[in-house]
């Protein structure tokens, strides 16, 4: 009982990460109608910007745990954010009206250059990171598992909840988030209206790079170690994640990012680890054969 | 009533979208060797009924059947859409559905493709160019070059489907759905932006297919001058519900039908519009 | 017609450069401007600030050079690459008949039989024209799925995988020679194909990219944890190599058999094998090829292409979409399960390593980047994806950069490909004036 009580914090904690990662992919996906192969790409981006905030505040000699959490926030949203706008202003804004398959090959190129781009700059060996938020919370034992809530975990899991609380605000309340429904459901008629359509698809990728960059600092404090090659399956895990809980809805990515931690950190607990990924895949397949609009998505009618 | 079977029959059809009702109990039947159209102010389920019909949806309550001359009765509402089209019923689209990139010839022969795949034996007679599959190719060419003299496109038969003007589209929509054998042919708004030359063109061809090739045609249209004057029968359909059917001439005085459409209750107003309708 | 001389606007040239070199220092910063050093001590800062100037002026400089480029010869001249097929513009008008896609065609295929021959080639060059066929012929194997049926499959690389594997356990535990389990191993790739495909080939588009993509990975995890049977990691070794027709291309012939060299009354040498896997891969390559230009005309082929085009429209027409593409698939796979068994003779060795994602990536951009459906673009492409970068090995570390950004800046200018140019499968041609057909 204990163990699954453990498998089940471990889940959301790495459900949460996917999900704030799979908001963006679902997002680009209901506003384009483009997979931003590049986005998990994105994320490692994130990662290694915190780890290079990290450092620059220890150096100037920033020691409040809280502080420099914060501080590093700002900073890797701030910095992956430009990155996020970047890559559509560059990659796949010319490709608009282009042949469905050029901006799949675009961001698939954009994904090699950022790879290889920092594998030259910070070079191909992992790197460590001191454990910085330690300490947890015992919070059930049974006798033979103590099963605990590390603070770090706890912070994981608040603060995507506050993101997401405050995303969904914006998305339901503002002009902003109005602008970005209308262009998400009729591109021309929303421009017809005076949207600024490029400046909103802008900000979508912003906003997503930025939830992506909050997932790569708590991922590089959660598992201490980071390389230039995380982007790629925590990339498809996360698409997975937006497609199961249903492409275009924001709290169907959340939905699906837990359905996915939750699953990879059962099958590992219980089972092993060797097919975990396998096991991400397999439901992906399976949930696209019986229900391809996923948990929480609208069935497309097809208009003939 | 007729003795003869009707070639398609429509009975008790429904269907629901989430709360909406498309079409509520329509029953209808079409008769071989003529052409029915289905007409009705806009929303009245016209398309709906098509793609019922064709296949495309799957109605929720209703039976569907289709006659085929050769005596075996289909029952479309449980079939898949190619297989509809197999058995005999070919449609066209409202809005045309070519492939673009493919020339018109080629267009012509990928409507052939059951026949011509039969021929093949899974392609290997055809990577052998065995006499068999040479020949049914010849058919299918030949076939090809009839329709597009039919449509007026014999010109036309190695440009892109694509760069087509839209009245050539259209006809090359009707010259291949008739590529694909059908017995029941069903148009889709084929009258949709064609001027009045065109229309009348179309009028002639239809008549054609219906008298020459005794093929059964089911269309939807707006385009008055058409159907009134090709028309054997007409089906007036308003918000899913069958309100009228009858002859042409029996439809343009009915005042239910004239209502419907134009929101006209006076008697006079209803003499002064029968006149102008011809 | 050149764009009308005026002065152009420096001052807002200047700017955008300016803001796009801004851009580039943020991007800079964090990522060049520092490094972050992995050592026995932990983890050091390494500041470098001065890269993130590079940045910010080669940005600037670039971007105010290619505005001013464009002012100088008009934006039309410069759009105009990205329309129209990029060839008749530099090619008298005369030539650009459509009978000259043949006598290219002709030319490509006469030089590369005639390759080995010529005074300039060595062991070198010919054993990388041998790597970018085996890219070739992936890429016309994807071509028919990718081109043709228009199925975005982003998971090739499995099949290529299944049919390397299959070859090494067929000939290792069964001892049959390379073509006997040539047509073996494209079997078990085709049935792969039709295994994988039936499930997910009603999915849409980029849903079936992504799946693909799913399958690819999930067959190299398998092949990494499988190692009874795969060898895991450490992949397979020891696979046999192909023999002339039984005839060996070794020094000294094993026991009971005759050597090539022996055979033929020559000298052994090294290069005997290397070419005649030249010529193996090449007539492998050719049959994809001639196969292609054949089913186009076929009715299975035609019945490809209008599904790309409109798949609804062909349901209307009586054609079964899930069967078109089914056999789309795995006949693509079959082909990939052939390229699969000459890579794994080829090396001797395989490892799951050659199977990653990047492989799928890189076929598929050779299909995108020649253009979709153009036989020839797909060898250029190759050349250019898989060739290019071989010759500039030693500047690998910047290769796969230069490769990303190479994608990327391909599809920006021309994302319909270098050749998009569809031959029509058939000709009717206009009626005769004696009305006969």
């Amino acid at each position: 009982m204990a163990y699954f009580l453990q498998q089940l914090i471990n889940g959301i904690t790495l459900g949460a990460t996917y999900g704030l990662i799979a908001i963006g992919y679902t997002m680009v996906y209901g506003i384009i109608g483009m997979i931003n192969f590049a986005h998990g790409d994105i994320y490692m981006i994130g990662a290694f910007v915190s780890l290079v905030g990290f450092m620059l505040l220890a150096m100037f000699g920033v020691t409040s745990v809280p502080l420099a959490c914060f501080l590093v926030l700002i900073f890797a949203m701030f910095f992956t954010g430009v990155y996020g706008w970047t890559v559509e202003r560059v990659a796949y804004r010319p490709l608009r009206r282009a042949p469905r398959l050029a901006p799949l090959i675009s961001a698939i190129g954009v994904s090699i250059v950022l790879q290889n781009f920092v594998q030259l700059s910070q070079g191909a060996r992992v790197k460590p990171l001191q454990p910085m938020v330690q300490g947890a919370f015992n919070v059930y034992n049974d006798g033979h598992f103590q099963v605990t809530i590390s603070y770090l975990q706890i912070m994981i899991i608040v603060l995507t909840i506050v993101l997401m609380a405050g995303f969904s605000f914006i998305i339901r309340y503002t002009s902003l988030g109005r602008a970005q429904r209308a262009a998400a459901q009729d591109m021309k008629m929303a421009s017809l209206l005076g949207v600024d359509v490029d400046r909103t698809i802008s900000l979508t990728f912003v906003i997503g790079a930025m939830l992506a960059a909050v997932a790569g600092l708590m991922v590089t404090l959660y598992y201490g170690v980071i390389d230039f090659y995380i982007g790629f399956i925590v990339g498809i895990k996360a698409f997975t994640a937006a497609v199961l809980g249903g492409i275009g809805s924001l709290p169907g990515a959340i939905l699906g990012g837990m359905a996915i931690g939750l699953i990879e950190a059962f099958w590992s607990g219980y089972f092993s680890i060797e097919y975990k990924d396998v096991a991400a895949f397999s439901i992906l397949v399976f949930v696209l054969i019986f229900r391809p609009t996923g948990l929480l998505g609208r069935p497309e009618i097809e208009k003939v | 009533m007729s003795i003869v079977a009707p070639v398609l029959s429509v009975e008790h059809l429904t269907i629901r979208f989430g709360g909406l009702v498309a079409i509520d109990d329509l029953s209808f039947d079409a008769a071989p060797g003529q052409i029915t159209a289905l007409i009705g102010p806009n929303g009245a389920g016209k398309t709906t009924a098509f793609n019922c019909i064709t296949g495309f949806y799957k109605p929720d309550v209703g039976r569907l059947s289709f006659h085929h001359p050769d005596g075996k009765t289909y029952y479309l509402e449980r079939m898949d859409g190619f297989r509809i089209a197999r058995a005999g019923v070919v449609r066209s689209f409202q809005n045309i559905r070519l492939f673009p990139a493919m020339s018109v010839a080629e267009n012509l022969m990928v409507a052939q493709h059951v026949a011509l795949m039969r021929a093949s034996m899974f392609s290997i007679a055809g990577f052998l160019r065995l006499p068999g599959y040479m020949k049914a190719e010849r058919e299918a060419r030949d076939l090809a070059r009839y329709w597009l003299d039919q449509t007026g496109l014999a010109q036309e038969a190695d440009t892109l489907a694509g760069s087509l003007p839209y009245g050539s589209q259209r006809r090359l929509e009707i010259a291949r759905a008739m590529c694909a054998g059908p017995k029941l042919l069903c148009l889709d708004e084929p009258a949709a932006g064609l001027n009045p030359s065109e229309s009348h063109a179309l009028n002639e061809l239809l008549a054609k297919i219906r008298d020459v090739h005794k093929i059964s045609v089911l269309l939807i249209e707006h385009d008055m001058s058409v159907v009134m004057q090709i028309s054997d029968r007409i089906i007036v359909l308003e918000q899913g519900r069958l309100i009228a059917e009858g002859t042409p001439a029996e439809i343009r005085a009915n005042p239910d039908v004239i209502r419907a459409y134009l929101g006209v209750e006076d008697e006079d107003e209803l003499a002064a519009l029968s006149v102008g309708v011809e | 017609m050149k764009a009308a001389a005026f002065r152009p606007n420096y001052a807002a040239l200047a700017g955008e450069a300016g803001v796009a070199a801004l851009v580039a220092a943020l991007l800079a910063f964090p990522l060049l401007g520092f490094r972050l050093d992995a050592s026995a001590r932990g983890l050091a800062l390494d500041v470098r600030l001065i890269w993130v100037v590079y940045a910010a002026v080669a940005v600037f400089a670039g971007r105010l050079f290619f505005a001013l480029v464009v002012q100088h010869y008009g934006v039309r001249f410069v759009a105009s690459f990205s329309r129209a097929d990029l060839l008749p513009r530099y090619i008298p008008a005369r030539l650009t008949h459509y009978a000259s896609r043949y006598h290219v065609g002709a030319a490509m295929m006469a030089f590369a039989i005639m390759l080995p021959w010529f005074g300039f080639s060595d062991r070198n060059l010919i054993d990388k024209m041998t790597l970018i066929l085996i890219y070739v012929m992936l890429g016309w194997g994807l071509n028919i799925v990718v081109g043709l049926a228009g199925l975005l499959d982003l998971g090739y690389v499995a099949f290529y995988a299944v049919g390397a594997y299959s070859y090494a356990l067929l000939s290792s535990t069964f001892g049959l020679s390379f073509w006997a389990c040539l047509p073996l191993a494209g079997l078990l790739a085709g049935a792969a194909g039709l295994a994988l495909g039936f499930p997910v080939l009603r999915l849409r588009g980029d849903y079936l990219a992504i799946v693909t993509l799913g399958f690819g990975e999930i067959v190299r995890e398998v092949i990494i944890n499988w190692q009874v049977v795969t060898g895991g990691p450490n992949g397979l070794s020891g696979i046999q190599r192909p023999s002339f027709f039984g005839l060996e291309l070794l020094p000294v012939a094993s026991d009971g058999g005759t050597t090539f060299a022996d055979f033929f009354g020559i000298a052994f040498s090294p290069d005997q094998r290397i070419i005649f896997l030249y010529y193996l891969i090449l007539a492998l390559a050719l049959f994809t090829n001639l196969f292609t230009l054949r089913i186009r005309k076929l009715p299975i082929g035609r019945a490809w292409e209008a599904l790309r085009e409109d798949e609804i429209a062909c349901r209307s027409l009586g054609l079964n979409p899930t069967m078109i593409k089914l056999s789309a698939f795995a006949i693509g796979a079959s082909f990939a399960g052939f390229a699969g068994s000459f890579f794994a003779t080829r090396q001797g060795f395989i490892s799951p390593e050659s199977f990653t994602f990047i492989e799928s990536a890189i076929i598929l951009s050779i299909v995108v980047l020649g253009g979709m459906g153009s036989q020839i673009g797909i060898v250029l492409a190759a050349l250019l994806l898989v060739g290019l970068p071989e010759w500039f090995r030693d500047l690998a570390e910047f290769r796969m950069v230069a490769f990303g950004a190479a994608m990327v800046l391909i599809m920006v200018w021309r994302p319909q490909g270098l050749l998009s140019h569809r031959d029509p499968t058939l000709q009717l041609g206009k009626p005769v004036a004696e009305g006969k057909a």
